[in-house]
């Protein structure tokens, strides 16, 4: 057996190693967030300040659960372009079911929810069942979302605002901080409980590690991969519905901004876009992370061209060492470690 | 092929007696306009134009009713807009608000069009309405041709090319393109097409590549700006600009100018860009607010786009304790700064310029009744506080207040 390990392939990592390795190839990015929190109290204190704070917050939260929504369908190999669609579907929809008032605001909140979970199966059939590329799948179903919202927005009687139950409650503040913020840590959590905690999550993670074992394990790797858009098109939906309590009045391009946003996020985190496993937490840093860096290339008040320059680097470099790469460099060098100590 | 030539010789037929009969309708019910018609060639048919607009109408757009200085073709457009709309007008309006192509139903020769870069919003629909209004003013226009580009460059060549093969004989613009739309101006030009854009410039030369250019003054824009600060800051303090899009002309035109006219103690301690929308004026406040919590005024473009920038201070926790200078004037930020109800919140604006569509298509009228018409039509505004009346909350949040639109049109257009 042991000859025959050798000849074929590397040696398996022991379990305890894999784990730390796993873990190893989230923490670039917690490391990346401090950093940019002691550059933001030294070079830039007006960045953590609390006026600053009290709007970035709710803007970080937004891209944090859109970004959440993507990590789980780049878990399962795929990517997801219809955010923005999504996201300004739900708003627009939400003012026209609700009309401006708390008396439907239950109706237009399960409403927009629903569209945008069934716009996620859509995505999810098409890419799980009918095994079309996800990139032409969610652009197209982003696009005719984004056309249909624009027709809607057209037929509304007149440009109401959401319900001030929802505008009042996205302006409250729980603990200093905005309660969107507090909806974000806590909806990140659960998922984070989901994937780590439940069968349902560990035989989603099988999935996106590896499909093919996943399917001779006997898990239904179609059904999870069309819940990962289902679940994701949710998320779009919370984030969309929060975007629109806080902005109170949300136009045809509130989305646009989160189309490359959470996939920056999600990479950062240590995800790998050809799919396997991801980190909730780390997704919540790494959204943390670019809208403290967002804020700070402002505060800095450089010209737009700059920031533009200065963002990607970031996010460049944020790559080149992301979790994914060092999770596969070091357990490669493991591998060989153990390879060698077996020989 | 026997069946063939029967048919187009009937076809033949009908449409010279049905041109026959328009030009009939066209000389018999008309107003003074068509009996003072002097034929210019190409098909087109002269209107003649009144001077006289009324001071209420010209306060309303240009915030003044002075008429001195106005140039001629803003005279005369919002002399049209005083006309008043008929009952059965205003279904027929609407009609072509709605419609793509409408025939206006008077049998006049000519076709207009508006090519607008982007259409998708309130704002340019009002647009859209004041020169379908406008246009039903005239019994020489017999139908009405509407383009949207969506923002794509592509598509507003494209719109523009059909346009031409079309054979329409006056475009009116909003060429959101620029310059890339130069070319194809150029060319509908030089077929005998009247081309008019308005707000947004084509480049090349005005006059020449194209009739006229319906402009606004953003050097003086700007300038108004800071004489509204240098007057309601005397102790100055820290004011910053927000402008569009990275690098666009328009908020750099105004910003060059405003900055040398501030007067002493103020500074100008950060610019940020918003690519015009409310979302991205929420985060450039914010930025703002972070490195300069003690900002006492801010020079903008977008009215509609500071509700973003109201968010910003809401969710800071801060006090609207600001000078606001903006160009134009969508009625929904008037209507939250009556609600906010701080007197330390004030907000000037100049005018949205909605209804440039109206001073293009009267330009290219009167070209084509032989009036001259100069190379550039440069529309003045003066700037404006906003007080409570200010606000009408049976408007859409992004219908400008300074519109010739009518209210009742506008309430028919946006029923609540």
């Amino acid at each position: 057996m042991s000859q025959h390990s050798r000849r074929t392939g590397p040696a398996p990592l022991s379990l305890p190693t894999a784990r730390v390795l796993a873990a190893a190839g989230f923490l670039p990015v917690w490391l990346l967030l401090a950093v940019l929190v002691l550059a933001a109290a030294v070079l830039a204190q007006g960045t953590l300040s609390a006026t600053s704070l009290g709007s970035q917050l709710p803007l970080m939260t937004f891209l944090a659960i859109a970004a959440l929504g993507q990590m789980l369908v780049v878990m399962t190999g795929g990517i997801d372009l219809s955010v923005p669609g999504v996201m300004t579907m739900v708003g627009t929809v939400l003012l026209g079911v609700s009309g401006g008032t708390d008396d439907r605001v239950l109706v237009g909140v399960g409403g927009c929810l629903a569209l945008a979970a069934a716009v996620g199966l859509v995505n999810g059939l098409l890419v799980g069942y009918a095994g079309l590329n996800p990139l032409v799948v969610t652009l197209s179903t982003g696009q005719i979302v984004l056309g249909v919202t624009t027709s809607l927005r057209s037929h509304l009687a007149n440009e109401t605002a959401v319900p001030p139950l929802m505008s009042s409650l996205a302006g409250d503040r729980v603990l200093g901080a905005s309660l969107v913020f507090w909806l974000g840590a806590v909806l990140t959590v659960l998922v984070a409980v989901l994937l780590g905690r439940t069968t349902t999550g560990r035989r989603f993670q099988a999935v996106g590690a590896n499909r093919e074992a996943a399917w001779i394990a006997g898990i239904d790797v179609r059904r999870h991969t069309a819940c990962g858009y289902v679940l994701a098109g949710l998320l779009y939906g919370v984030a969309g519905l929060l975007l629109a309590a806080f902005i109170r009045t949300p136009t045809l391009e509130a989305g646009a901004p989160y189309l490359l946003g959470p996939i920056a996020a999600v990479v950062i985190a240590g995800a790998s876009l050809a799919g396997g496993q991801a980190s909730a937490l780390s997704t919540w840093a790494a959204a943390a992370a670019l809208a403290l860096l967002t804020q700070m290339l402002q505060v800095f008040g450089l010209p737009s061209a700059l920031q533009y320059v200065v963002f990607g680097c970031v996010i460049a470099a944020g790559m080149v060492v992301s979790g994914d790469r060092i999770a596969a460099v070091a357990g490669h060098r493991t591998t060989v470690r153990a390879t060698r100590a077996e020989t | 092929m026997a069946r063939t030539h029967g048919w187009l010789s009937r076809t033949a037929a009908w449409v010279a007696v049905s041109g026959s009969l328009a030009g009939l309708l066209t000389a018999c019910g008309s107003d003074g306009d068509a009996g003072a018609a002097k034929p210019t060639g190409g098909g087109s048919v002269a209107a003649t134009e009144r001077f006289d607009a009324s001071p209420q109408l010209l306060e309303r757009a240009l915030g003044s009713g002075q008429t001195a200085g106005v140039p001629r073709p803003v005279l005369a457009a919002v002399r049209r807009a005083g006309n008043q709309v008929a009952p059965d007008q205003l279904a027929l309006a609407l009609r072509c608000w709605k419609q793509k192509t409408c025939d206006t139903g008077t049998g006049g020769k000519l076709t207009v069009a508006l090519a607008d870069g982007f259409g998708e919003n309130v704002w340019r629909e009002v647009t859209h309405m004041e020169l379908v209004l406008q246009a039903l003013t005239y019994r020489q226009i017999g139908k009405i041709i509407y383009t949207s580009a969506q923002g794509d460059t592509q598509k507003a060549i494209s719109d523009f090319r059909s346009l031409i093969a079309q054979g329409v004989d006056i475009i009116t613009t909003f060429p959101d393109a620029g310059e890339a739309l130069l070319p194809v101006a150029r060319q509908a030009t030089r077929r005998g097409i009247v081309v008019v854009p308005y707000i947004a410039g084509l480049g090349g030369t005005p006059g020449k590549d194209y009739l006229t250019y319906v402009a606004e003054d953003l050097c003086r824009l700007g300038k108004n700006f800071a004489g509204v600060l240098n007057k309601e800051l005397p102790g100055g303090g820290p004011v910053a600009f927000l402008g569009g899009t990275p690098g666009n002309p328009l908020s750099k035109a105004w910003q060059s100018c405003e900055r040398p006219a501030l007067g002493n103690g103020l500074s100008v301690v950060g610019s940020a860009d918003t690519s015009w929308t409310r979302e991205g004026t929420l985060k450039a406040v914010s930025g703002l607010l972070g490195r300069h919590p003690d900002l006492k005024g801010i020079s903008y473009e977008y009215a509609d786009g500071f509700l973003g920038g109201v968010r910003a201070y809401t969710a800071a926790n801060k006090a609207l304790d600001l000078v606001l200078t903006l160009r134009t004037d969508e009625v929904g930020l008037f209507c939250e700064w009556k609600k906010i109800n701080n007197p330390n919140f004030k907000i000037f604006y100049s005018s949205g310029g909605g209804f440039d569509s109206r001073i293009a298509l009267t330009a290219a009228m009167m070209k084509l009744s032989g009036q001259s018409v100069p190379a550039t039509i440069v529309v003045p505004a003066t700037m404006r506080q906003v007080d409570a009346a200010t606000c009408k909350s049976t408007l859409p949040a992004q219908a400008p207040v300074s519109t010739l639109v009518p209210d009742g049109v506008l309430t028919a257009m946006y029923p609540s």
